[in-house]
């Protein structure tokens, strides 16, 4: 079998027929499309997107929405764009990672928890909590807390033969920041950025980007295996 | 009917450098942008280059390799010919040369034979900078024995002439073509010697003269890029072009024939009638704006220490002829020229070196500071064309035989042109990359990768003299002279060794100087 890299957290997800609505204002085929160019799962993002804003349609028949500085109309554009942007950080943008966490915020305080926990695929009584984990551990996810042991959260790289970035076997790991590692990728320097959802790959460049002193991420290793050219983001127990 | 011209590479036109998307910085509102409306510009020059390559110019020629070492290999026939398959992208060098020209602003020739797409492509660059086809074609300069300067700079006023009582009343009609940003001028090895002087003017100095009226040509905004095409480069056409002009050309680029395979697109153009500079996307015009922006980023991309001093070894080669003159300083072939020697005469008089180790004895002149500027700053192009983050030895030597065509001659005289590589002779753009891969083979050979004494002692230099005390001085004085008893010793003299001699002198002399200073406070 050829492993593909790939979340943890997706692997219970079942997909089902997902069909968006439509937004005027807004097009969501060319969120869906920028979702795939920036790395996402263009699945998982209609799958999340669709739920969220089933949940939100269901909020709002219960009165119970609160208004949001943008405006207070469940068919509010900004307000339908900040569910997108966390369906499509929860689909695998890494780069969205900041502003969806502003967006999950600000659409919880406006009593949107229910549409924001469909859209990341959780209960909406857990977001609150899982929003402040976040801030301090990129990887938290509410299933896996306390689970006592050492567990698997992705595999990131491959072969180029296969779809992935490089072409020899990627050797030592360095950590250069939170959820960041450099990789010797043969002669080539290699970075890395992880999160729960998503990762980005890219050549480190002459001056490769450092959050400061090389600050490990708690309890979280990459490891390179010697059969695979994938690395494995793994957490360790305790 | 859909326009096919329209069609654009899809983003990302690199491979394998990001994987992943971003890793920061979006928005929910970049989420419903357009990838047109926040491509960046080094990809909107790559996806003009793919448009150019694919649907203008039908161009398959990919002789600009990055990978030269990795590559697969396929001898052809029984004279040493091979195909290359490369793994990293390859460029056609007649449309990546003239779009990198006009992404820095440099001064292009375009050389060979009738119909094959050099004025067409220069055309296309005058559209790509926002003019529309006609009036790059109304701007457009045609070489032809009659040109007289006032048919390429404009004419005075006849009503003046009659009325005016001194040269400054006189008003001239300046061409409009002046102030383009994209000057073409064709067939200009066509174009008469006193026309090629004003013309020379305009590209080295940036202004013409008329009538004691003089008008700046540079453009208000954006960046002045020159294309210039001939259908020879060894001094045929109908007036031999002046060597200042020649010199002032950054780069020379040959246009390929037409590959037989690709007829279906020639069909299909003959009978929609169409022509490609009158369907350029107008998402690839590039603003002034847009253009010096893209100067800008190009100018800044990094040039490593280590790719500058393999450059430095490669390009120091030249300069020096052992039997040039008697002061060591004056052992150059420029002395040898200036005086009316025969360069080839006195390479060959030096029996002291390995003519075939001897790198410079292959041309017949050094390199000018222009040409090494045009390198440095193509080589910086070709290195964010790729969106690679600071330029690359690869970036130098694809240059290489584009920058220094025309410009660093051969010696016919040497054995390199002789026996089984007679093809060099005639082959200018094949002989430069060999020169420059055997001069890297020979800084690896030499272990100069691992040492660098006069690069050492010039960087301690750079620290600056002030705090230094005599006895520091005097260690280094010592050491200088050290490294030239060594390269003394070993009896023969390479070009290598002139730039690291003369260097050394330069360190001593100030050095010297200093503790001279040191001694009579």
């Amino acid at each position: 079998m050829i492993r593909r890299p790939g979340h943890s957290v997706n692997a219970s997800v079942r997909l089902g027929a997902a069909s968006l609505p439509a937004v005027a204002g807004l097009d969501l085929d060319l969120a869906a499309a920028n979702v795939a160019r920036w790395g996402g799962d263009q699945n998982l993002y209609a799958a999340f997107l669709a739920a969220g804003l089933a949940a939100q349609s269901a909020d709002a028949h219960r009165g119970d929405v609160l208004s949001l500085s943008t405006g207070n109309s469940v068919n509010d554009p900004a307000l339908v764009q900040d569910i997108a942007a966390v369906a499509a950080w929860r689909a695998g943008v890494i780069g969205l990672r900041t502003d969806a966490l502003r967006a999950v915020s600000e659409l919880s305080d406006a009593g949107l928890a229910d549409a924001v926990g469909a859209t990341l695929g959780m209960p909406g009584s857990d977001v609150a909590g899982f929003v402040e984990r976040q801030r301090t551990d990129r990887f938290f996810w509410p299933a896996w807390h306390n689970l006592g042991r050492a567990y698997l959260l992705a595999r990131i790289g491959g072969f180029a033969g296969l779809g992935g970035p490089w072409l020899a076997h990627p050797g030592d790991v360095i950590a250069a920041g939170e959820g960041r590692w450099l990789v010797e990728v043969g002669d080539e320097l290699w970075q890395v950025d992880a999160d729960l959802f998503g990762h980005s790959v890219s050549p480190a460049g002459a001056e490769p980007e450092s959050s400061g002193d090389p600050v490990e991420t708690a309890g979280v290793r990459v490891v390179s295996v010697p059969t695979s050219y994938l690395l494995e983001v793994v957490r360790e127990a305790g | 009917m859909s326009d096919r011209w329209q069609k654009t590479s899809a983003s990302p036109t690199v491979p394998h450098v990001q994987h992943g998307g971003p890793r920061d910085g979006l928005t929910a509102a970049d989420l419903f942008r357009s990838p047109d409306e926040t491509v960046a510009l080094d990809e909107k020059l790559r996806r003009t280059y793919f448009w150019l390559v694919n649907k203008a110019v039908i161009s398959p020629f990919y002789d600009v390799e990055f990978d030269a070492a990795k590559a697969n290999r396929f001898p052809l026939g029984d004279a040493g010919a091979e195909i290359t398959l490369p793994t990293q992208p390859a460029y056609s060098s007649n449309v990546l040369l003239p779009l990198l020209t006009f992404a820095v602003g440099g001064k292009c020739l375009m050389i060979g034979g009738p119909g094959r797409g050099k004025t067409t492509l220069a055309v296309l660059m005058g559209v790509l900078s926002g003019s529309t086809p006609d009036d790059v074609r109304r701007h457009l300069q045609q070489g032809q024995p009659q040109l007289t300067v006032s048919d390429l700079v404009g004419l005075p006023l006849p009503r003046d002439l009659v009325a005016a009582g001194s040269l400054a009343e006189i008003t001239i009609a300046w061409k409009s073509w002046l102030t383009e940003r994209v000057k073409i001028v064709d067939e200009y090895n066509r174009i008469p010697t006193k026309t090629q002087s004003a013309l020379l003017t305009m590209v080295a100095e940036g202004y013409v003269e008329s009538h004691d009226q003089l008008r700046r040509t540079a453009p208000s905004e954006g960046v002045e890029s020159w294309f210039f095409t001939a259908n020879d480069d060894a001094g045929g056409g109908t007036f031999q072009v002046i060597q200042a002009l020649k010199d002032r050309l950054d780069v020379t680029v040959q246009a390929f024939g037409f590959n037989g395979r690709f007829f279906d697109e020639l069909v299909t153009r003959v009978e929609a009638g169409e022509r490609p500079e009158e369907h350029v996307p107008s998402s690839l015009v590039f603003s002034p704006d847009e253009q010096t922006a893209m100067l800008t980023a190009i100018r800044a991309v990094p040039l490593p220490a280590d790719v500058r001093r393999k450059l430095e070894y490669f390009t120091g080669q030249f300069e020096f002829v052992q039997h040039g003159g008697r002061r060591f300083e004056y052992r150059t072939k420029d002395v040898v020229a200036t005086a009316g020697g025969d360069v080839s005469a006195v390479i060959d008089a030096n029996s002291g070196a390995d003519l075939v180790v001897d790198l410079g004895a292959q041309t017949l002149n050094g390199l000018s500071v222009r040409a090494l500027q045009t390198l440095i700053l193509y080589a910086k192009a070709s290195a964010w064309f790729r969106g690679a983050a600071s330029v690359g030895l690869d970036d130098v030597r694809a240059m290489v035989p584009f920058v220094l065509r025309g410009k660093l001659l051969p010696n016919p005289q040497h054995p390199r042109f002789e026996a089984g590589d007679k093809e060099l002779a005639h082959d200018p753009a094949s002989w430069l990359i060999d020169l420059f891969d055997t001069a890297m083979k020979q800084y690896v050979a030499l272990g100069l990768d691992a040492a660098d004494p006069v690069g050492d002692l010039l960087a301690e230099l750079g620290g600056g003299l002030d705090g230094l005390d005599r006895l520091t001085v005097s260690q280094r004085l010592t050491r200088i002279e050290s490294e030239v008893g060594r390269i003394s010793k070993v009896g023969k003299i390479y070009g290598r060794d002139y730039d690291d001699l003369v260097a050394l002198k330069y360190l001593h002399q100030r050095y010297s100087n200093y503790l001279h200073w040191l001694e009579g406070a």
